[in-house]
């Protein structure tokens, strides 16, 4: 693509879009500085750094990042590059530190990341130190929603709470789970990569047409065990919603309540804190999350996609505990959870082998005469709105996919620069 | 009884494991588990507790039994088709007493690559994954079973690919 004409890529009216939008390394730098480099994205769990002093190394796209809590309990997010050669400042993918120090020269910044310390100072004049920026550079506005840490690199622009809009209901009700009111994700992650663009994850993460054939043998797993048989995704009464900002909820199918792990224990500890109601929409209403550009939440599981390339995506899927909560539904979680995800587990690998299927299919646009669309039509005629006007369809719809380029249609329009890094 | 395993008799057992899975013999492998097998591969800290934490693998019998009616029969195991082929190599092979009489520890390095030929994708390099093995194994009858095993990856908290086979 010579240029960006992004009416031409992403035709909504007509449910599709242009695969070059997977190909297109332009495209893909494009996407880092209007996506990644501006909008809320997600970094960590307020549970992975739980003390002052507490660290998590990070990053958002190929950009190291250092997820810290200070002293005074501020969360910041820091580029790690020591200001001076830059040289990476913390090597370690978590830990406590009072300090982090750049071992080439010796340079010192606190865990706020402020320049506290410059080796053999005399050997700079005061307008030679008065050069360097006060510390490492930092995304300049981090907030948090149900423990959910998120970083924006653009110094303006909404705020999380309104960039989440509908969705931060659904986080406040998935971290509600929980006991305590705050779920735990240092119980294990699989880290892996594809080799496929970022997006057809993205797509995939909340996409209910496909479980009832790829991930059929869940059901018949099932069978084989006398479980209760699920509702197929495709006959199901539940919703997708557009939650707007690329954001969309999938409801799961009643019949997942077989998935379900609760114990009267667990529900009376639910009750003693949020009351009967709320109890019973955090345990009835179980959902599939996705949260544009980079997470996905479902009860055992959150997913994050991090872009390398244009064909290459690294997917970290943490898992996620109640505490507090009996036991035996931790144990619950745990095996729900590698039974379906993991390396081995049989759900998610056949998705990672789809995405590689899927870009392979791409390599088609090195020849201009090669089918040019993806379609994401399913459903469109059909769609409703719901409350507050948000576009509403079945949950094997295509509903979710269509939230995801109205945004990226609407971040990769915008017409102002992608704001620099502020130091 | 006693249960005594000498070192060549359990290189013996282990290279004979080691050639059903890697010609996907996985019912005559499983015949050479016990009812009460433990079959696990942990993930990110071999350390922590497999209730606890998450895992590749944390397998009793009845599992076992699914996951190799889901890779040889069901047709569906969408990630292995065309199906990897997969060549272990054993080592390092230490055998101690354990708690249980009819039991000994083994342990052992193992060597896992995994190659899918035949498909039009040209994966040009095989996966390796290095490993360290932990077996309990019990003495039923006469014949050595497989209580427990656990498959400690070099790179269990590293960017693993998929692994629909039996690692």
């Amino acid at each position: 693509m010579p240029s960006l004409n992004v009416d031409d890529l992403i035709q909504l009216d007509a449910g599709r879009v242009h695969a070059s939008i997977y190909t297109d390394p332009e495209i893909f730098r494009e996407e880092m500085q209007r996506i990644f480099f501006t909008s809320w994205v997600f970094i960590g769990h307020e549970s992975e750094i739980p003390q002052p002093g507490s660290f998590k190394t990070t990053y958002i796209g190929q950009v190291p990042l250092i997820l810290t809590r200070s002293d005074d309990g501020a969360i910041h997010v820091l580029v790690n590059r020591c200001v001076h050669r830059g040289a990476t400042v913390c090597q370690l993918e978590r830990g406590t530190a009072k300090a982090f120090r750049c071992e080439y020269h010796a340079w010192t910044y606190n865990v706020a990341g402020d320049l506290i310390g410059i080796s053999r100072p005399e050997g700079y004049s005061d307008a030679e130190r008065a050069q360097f920026p006060p510390g490492l550079a930092r995304a300049p506005r981090v907030d948090s929603c149900a423990g959910m840490i998120f970083a924006s690199f653009s110094p303006s622009g909404v705020s999380l709470r309104d960039y989440l809009g509908p969705a931060a209901r659904y986080l406040e009700n998935w971290a509600a789970l929980s006991p305590t009111g705050s779920v735990d994700v240092s119980g294990g992650v699989w880290k892996t990569s594809y080799r496929g663009n970022w997006k057809i994850q993205v797509e995939g993460s909340n996409e209910g047409y496909h479980p009832d054939f790829l991930h059929r043998v869940v059901e018949q797993v099932n069978k084989r065990n006398s479980a209760a048989a699920a509702t197929p995704f495709v006959l199901s009464q539940n919703q997708a919603l557009d939650l707007g900002h690329g954001h969309s909820l999938m409801e799961h199918p009643p019949a997942n309540a077989s998935f379900r792990h609760e114990t009267n224990d667990y529900v009376r500890q639910l009750e003693a804190r949020l009351g009967p109601e709320r109890t019973q929409e955090v345990l009835a209403k179980t959902f599939r999350l996705l949260v544009f550009p980079n997470l996905t939440i479902s009860t055992e599981q959150i997913r994050v996609v991090r872009p390398l390339s244009v064909d290459h995506t690294e997917v970290y899927q943490y898992h996620v505990r109640v505490p507090g909560a009996p036991e035996a539904v931790n144990v619950s979680r745990v095996r729900k959870h590698a039974d379906f995800a993991g390396p081995s587990g049989n759900g998610s690998p056949d998705d990672f082998e789809m995405f590689e299927r899927i870009q392979e299919g791409f390599n088609s646009m090195q020849w201009p005469g090669a089918l040019p669309w993806v379609w994401f039509n399913r459903g469109m005629s059909t769609e409703g709105r719901g409350e507050d006007g948000i576009r509403v369809g079945p949950t094997a719809g295509e509903v979710q996919q269509r939230s995801i380029y109205y945004e990226w249609k609407r971040l990769m329009a915008a017409n102002t620069p992608a704001p620099a890094l502020v130091g | 009884m006693l249960a005594t395993l000498d070192t060549l008799d359990a290189e013996r057992f282990l290279s004979r494991e080691a050639r059903l899975l890697d010609t996907a013999d996985y019912r005559a492998w499983l015949d050479l588990t016990t009812d009460d097998v433990v079959y696990w591969v942990p993930v990110n800290d071999a350390g922590a507790s497999p209730d606890d934490h998450l895992s590749i693998v944390y397998d009793d019998r009845r599992r076992l039994e699914t996951r190799i009616w889901r890779i040889l029969e069901s047709g569906l195991n969408h990630a292995q088709d065309p199906r990897s082929s997969t060549l272990r190599f054993v080592t390092n092979v230490e055998v101690e007493p354990a708690e249980a009489a009819a039991e000994v520890l083994v342990r052992c390095n193992v060597l896992l690559y995994e190659y899918r030929a035949g498909a039009q994708r040209r994966n040009v390099t095989p996966n390796a994954h290095p490993a360290s093995c932990e077996y309990r194994l019990r003495n039923v009858d006469g014949a050595w079973k497989i209580a427990y095993k656990k498959i400690t990856l070099l790179a269990l908290d590293g960017l693993l690919p998929t692994m629909t086979y039996l690692i």
